[in-house]
């Protein structure tokens, strides 16, 4: 048994002699249709096996790395006390390459394999619809890790019962971000608003979330334009003049990543972060941080952003050695992927163990509200719960704070209540006629 | 549909400045990839999908160069041949299979490289976003024009960018060596009974290619993150305008990027739902009415 | 008396079709019908590419157009139909098919204008012309999220007897009855005296042209076979995977069935089947080394070219009559 975990070990960070042979051999037939009927391994102390799909190449490689890195954060945790149930924890990998079929197919295989007891969806918001399918169809427990599209979770009628989300969600990111706002927009009077986000489920979503709530908190704005470019898009110049042309007083993003780096750098030509209040909701996260204090040789100070996966957010103890162990570990900061699929990991840790067993049943029942605490709950209590009604994560700290030049290059942080994020969630829900 | 604020533009001078520089400046990069793309598939006949990913490329040895070195200037000048030698190698040991072959076996091979390339800078550079920082020399305040304003790197693109055009032109059509080129795109059998020796030719023109592809990656580098699959976002764009434009034909590529440039700018404020059907629309029309380009010769 | 002829000649389709039924029932495994239908799928959608690509000589660089269509059909019929219509499922997959022959019909009337690379490029315009529309009237299509939500498999009643869908084997049934079919269908096209007249268009199209033949007539016919069973190749990805994606109709999806046919081969009927499967088996043992799929395909794509310059198939119908006893 030790030496089948430290091969699934070693399958995580790259080839293993076994498996390369496997590969090898690929291309026969029989050798290439054996795996789908291996025998059903069947012994007392079978470790638990937590299967993970990704995107590990092209521009959202970065998102594999930071998953990849926070499940193996908590596989050495959990296996260092001795397991869950006693029992260890292996964890393997899988490269979805961002297709939505392989995805599918994956999720399928592991599903189907009898060997994996828990698969994680860390893909991005495309793959979690057909992911679901999937837990649908087999009644088989996927956590969604990253997809914060409200939608995956929200409708009623597209529920899925054994499916979760430890991801957080564009409508309670942007019923935060929007309560921010509207807070000093209104002290300092900025009326004119502008939305600039990637145009797909994500983009779309949380910029329509945020408009909603920000005229809800401050009815005096106005959105001058809602600017769409596409993931990925190279050129943010055109975006720019637009906003600056109409006397844009400030602006929302969700562009993440390299867009995010693009836009700032393209607009600083401009002066856009001089010129603009810019509100970014995934600027925070150190995946964009980074690059973009490369580009300007410091973090350009007094742009508001959401921050997550920071030790200030929230400032306690168990977060910050939580931030401080990940870095020492990997060597670099975590991202809010990493955060999100640790959550998702101390969720099911914790229902196998209120269960007593990995039955999938079982585990689903003990998911469904579920309440642990994380480094990134609310504190004081620390708490995130799995809502039973809609298997959705909530509690996680939502903050919010201004750029400075300086780790961890936030400050003035401010966190919202989730009593106003819950109020103005169920206002929407009532609206769309989910209550 | 928002025909109103883009009616609005057009009657103010500054917004319609703005946006016509931005449009010349998407214009630009687009064009300096483009144009190898173009030089390629005009002189060998070539589709070469792996293209973006030697602009990519050049963005990674600019970002290596500039953290090595430092100097924006010595970046501008090695990224583009390092590139150049890139394409080289690329050339001999595996393009040349596929010239005069069916353009399946060129789409396998170089979409081939595209995968290859994209695994491959991460293994040299890291998964993580890079960037490099605007070179100090154009770190100063923007020139004023026209009521609007126009960032000094800017200006340096337009005037790298129109030189450029300028000299791939003068070489093609007034030199020995570009009249050469020309013959081997036209009559390579001819000019092998002539004792040239062509498959070095093609050869070069593949390397010339590469290298135009490394400037537009070394000129992006301090407007973009660098990211693996950079590429992959500007090759079809840059097919598009090589076919409307003609194949093989620096002019018209040139000026089918400007065009380009300005509907994107112009798109976005005006029918931003309709931009991206719109220039394949453009291209499906111009191959039907004229296949060989607006400023191909019609060589079919 | 004739089709009974015609179902021996092709005896091997038969048995292939009833290996792929019993072996799930004897050995029941999700994974095995989880492969082998994404295997089938593409096998179709690479062998109708071939119709045009192997038989008839021209390139096409925009066939997920026509499987996009088939995907969003089926996709968006279901979601939206009455479960009570008792042949929903196949009723979907016929105006799948009915709508990708007229858009390949419109599609190859422009396209026949045109010859060899530019025939390429006005394909790959017109399947982006559908990318662009699929991402952008997102009420209808659900932009670049897709079609969300499951795609409803109502039961099949035929005949009084209700088959129920929603099980993964019903689905791998049809599936692989509705492949099957499919490639006996396109065989015997191809080996009827129209297959013969694509044949001598794609070794040389002028003579043909001399013999008063409509060159582009029969290639517009063929654009119009091949999009249609590419079409029926996408309604059954929409079924299988419970979706339909802008994913189906992008740039690298029509690339995917050319792979398939350079690597199996283009110049025998089954040589895209080969392709399909050693493609889709390679991609699925590659997700396991993650980060690295691209290196290893796309090395694999490099050395099969720099080795052969034919599909397996080609190159063993060449050395063996086996190919040719076997009628693949």
């Amino acid at each position: 048994m030790m030496s089948k975990n430290k091969k699934e070990k070693m399958a995580g960070k790259g080839l293993t002699r076994r498996e390369f042979l496997k590969a090898s051999a690929g291309g026969a037939a029989g050798v290439a249709v054996a795996p789908y009927f291996a025998p059903r391994l069947a012994y007392g102390q079978k470790p638990i096996h937590v299967r993970c799909h990704s995107i590990y190449g092209g521009k959202a490689a970065v998102l594999g790395r930071s998953v990849t890195d926070g499940v193996n954060m908590w596989k050495d945790e959990v296996n260092r006390k001795g397991g869950i149930l006693g029992r260890h924890v292996v964890t393997s990998f899988r490269d979805t390459r961002g297709k939505t079929e392989e995805a599918v197919r994956l999720a399928r295989e592991a599903a189907a394999s009898g060997e994996v007891d828990l698969l994680l969806d860390s893909c991005s918001s495309r793959e979690a619809f057909a992911v679901k399918e999937v837990s649908r169809d087999l009644n088989f427990i996927i956590i969604a890790t990253n997809s914060k599209t409200t939608e995956l979770t929200a409708n009623p009628k597209t529920r899925a019962p054994y499916h979760f989300r430890s991801a957080a969600q564009n409508l309670h990111d942007m019923a935060a971000g929007a309560k921010y706002a509207a807070g000093l927009a209104k002290k300092h009077g900025w009326t004119k608003w502008a939305t600039i986000a990637p145009d797909y489920a994500y983009g779309r979503e949380n910029a329509m979330f945020f408009i909603r709530f920000l005229k809800m908190y401050f009815p005096e704005a106005e959105i001058l334009m809602e600017l769409w470019p596409k993931l990925w898009e190279p050129d943010f110049t055109p975006y720019v003049t637009k906003m600056l042309g109409a006397k844009t007083q400030a602006v929302f993003t969700s562009q993440w990543g390299g867009d995010v780096v693009a836009l700032l750098q393209q607009g600083a030509l401009y002066g856009l972060h001089e010129k603009v209040k810019i509100f970014s909701i995934d600027l925070g996260d150190f995946t964009a941080i980074n690059p973009v204090i490369k580009a300007f040789g410091k973090l350009p100070e007094g742009i508001y952003m959401g921050t997550r996966a920071n030790p200030l957010t929230p400032a306690t103890k168990l977060n910050r050695d939580w931030f401080n162990g990940f870095k020492k570990t990997y060597g670099y900061e975590p991202s809010g992927w990493s955060q999100q699929a640790y959550s998702g990991l101390l969720f099911y840790q914790k229902a196998v163990e209120k269960a007593g067993s990995t039955d999938q049943k079982a585990v689903r029942d003990a998911l469904a509200g579920l309440e642990i605490v994380a480094p990134w709950g609310s504190p004081p209590e620390q708490k995130l719960a799995l809502r039973a009604s809609d298997h959705t994560n909530i509690l996680y700290t939502e903050a919010w704070g201004k750029t400075v030049n300086k780790m961890p290059y936030v400050a003035d942080v401010l966190t919202l209540s989730w009593d106003d994020i819950f109020k103005a969630e169920k206002e929407y829900f009532k609206e769309k006629g989910w209550v | 549909m928002d025909i109103a604020s883009l009616l609005n533009c057009l009657a103010d001078p500054g917004c319609m400045a703005g946006q016509i520089i931005s449009g010349i400046i998407i214009a630009m990069v687009l064009f300096l990839v483009a144009s190898g793309l173009s030089l390629i598939l005009g002189v060998l006949g070539l589709l070469n999908f792996a293209h973006g990913s030697l602009y990519m490329i050049g963005a990674y040895f600019t970002y290596t160069v500039m953290a090595s070195i430092g100097n924006f200037g010595v970046a501008l000048i090695l990224a583009p041949i390092g590139v150049g030698i890139c394409g080289v190698i690329l050339e001999r040991f595996f393009i040349k299979r596929v010239y005069g072959l069916d353009a399946l076996y060129q789409l396998l091979m170089t979409y081939a490289f595209i995968l290859i390339f994209d695994d491959v800078v991460k293994f040299i550079w890291g998964i993580f976003d890079l960037s490099i920082r605007m070179p100090s020399l154009f770190r100063r305040p923007p020139v004023t024009a026209i009521g609007t304003i126009v960032p000094f790197y800017y200006l340096f693109l337009i005037v790298v960018g129109v030189l450029l055009v300028v000299a791939i032109w003068l070489f093609l059509s007034k030199t020995k060596y570009g009249k050469i080129i020309n013959a081997a795109a036209s009559d390579p059998e001819m000019l092998m009974c002539l004792g040239i020796n062509v498959p070095f030719v093609y050869t070069i023109v593949f390397g010339l290619g590469s290298l135009l592809a490394g400037v537009g990656g070394a000129l992006a580098c301090p407007l973009r993150a660098i990211t693996p699959g950079m590429g992959f976002a500007v090759i079809i764009e840059s097919f598009v305008i090589v076919v409307i434009g003609g194949m093989g034909s620096i002019l018209g590529t040139f000026v089918v990027a400007l065009m380009f440039g300005l509907m994107r700018s112009f798109g976005i404020l005006g029918f931003p739902f309709f931009e991206l059907a719109f220039i394949y629309v453009f291209m499906a029309v111009v191959l039907i009415v004229r296949p060989a380009g607006l400023f191909g010769k019609v060589r079919i | 008396m004739r089709f009974l002829g015609l179902l021996r000649a092709n005896s091997w389709v038969l048995v292939l079709a009833a290996f792929l039924l019993i072996v799930p029932f004897l050995f029941p495994s999700l994974a095995f019908i989880n492969i082998v239908s994404e295997i089938l799928i593409m096998a179709l959608f690479a062998v109708s590419l071939n119709l045009l690509i192997g038989y008839t000589g021209f390139v096409s660089f925009g066939h997920a157009a026509f499987f996009a269509v088939g995907s969003y059909t089926v996709g968006i019929m279901l979601q939206r139909l009455s479960a009570s219509l008792p042949l929903a499922i196949p009723l979907a997959l016929l105006c799948g098919m009915i709508l990708s022959g007229i858009v390949a019909l419109v599609i190859g009337y422009f396209c026949t204008r045109l010859t060899a690379i530019y025939f390429a490029f006005l394909t790959l315009a017109f399947s982006q012309i559908i990318y662009a529309l699929i991402i952008k009237w997102e009420s209808f299509t659900g932009g670049d999220q897709g079609l969300v939500g499951g795609i409803p498999r109502p039961p099949i009643n035929l005949f009084g007897l209700s088959i129920d869908m929603t099980s993964p084997f019903s689905l791998y049934v049809l599936i692989v009855v509705a492949v099957c079919v499919s490639f006996l269908i396109i065989k015997i096209i191809i080996d009827s005296p129209f297959g013969w007249i694509i044949r001598a268009i794609r070794d040389n199209s002028e003579r043909m042209n001399f013999l008063g033949i409509n060159v582009r007539r029969y290639t517009i016919i063929v654009i119009v076979i091949s999009g249609i069973f590419t079409g029926l190749a996408g309604g059954l990805i929409a079924l299988h995977v419970s979706g339909s994606y802008p994913d189906h109709a992008f740039w690298t999806k029509s690339a995917e069935p050319i792979f398939m046919i350079m690597v199996g081969g283009m110049k025998v009927f089954a040589g895209p089947i080969l392709g399909a499967i050693i493609v889709t088996e390679l991609s699925a043992h590659l997700s396991s080394y993650i980060g690295l799929w691209g290196l290893i395909f796309g090395a694999f794509l490099v050395v099969f070219l720099m080795i052969s310059r034919q599909g397996i198939l080609d190159v063993l119908a060449l050395k063996t009559g086996l190919i040719k006893k076997l009628k693949l």
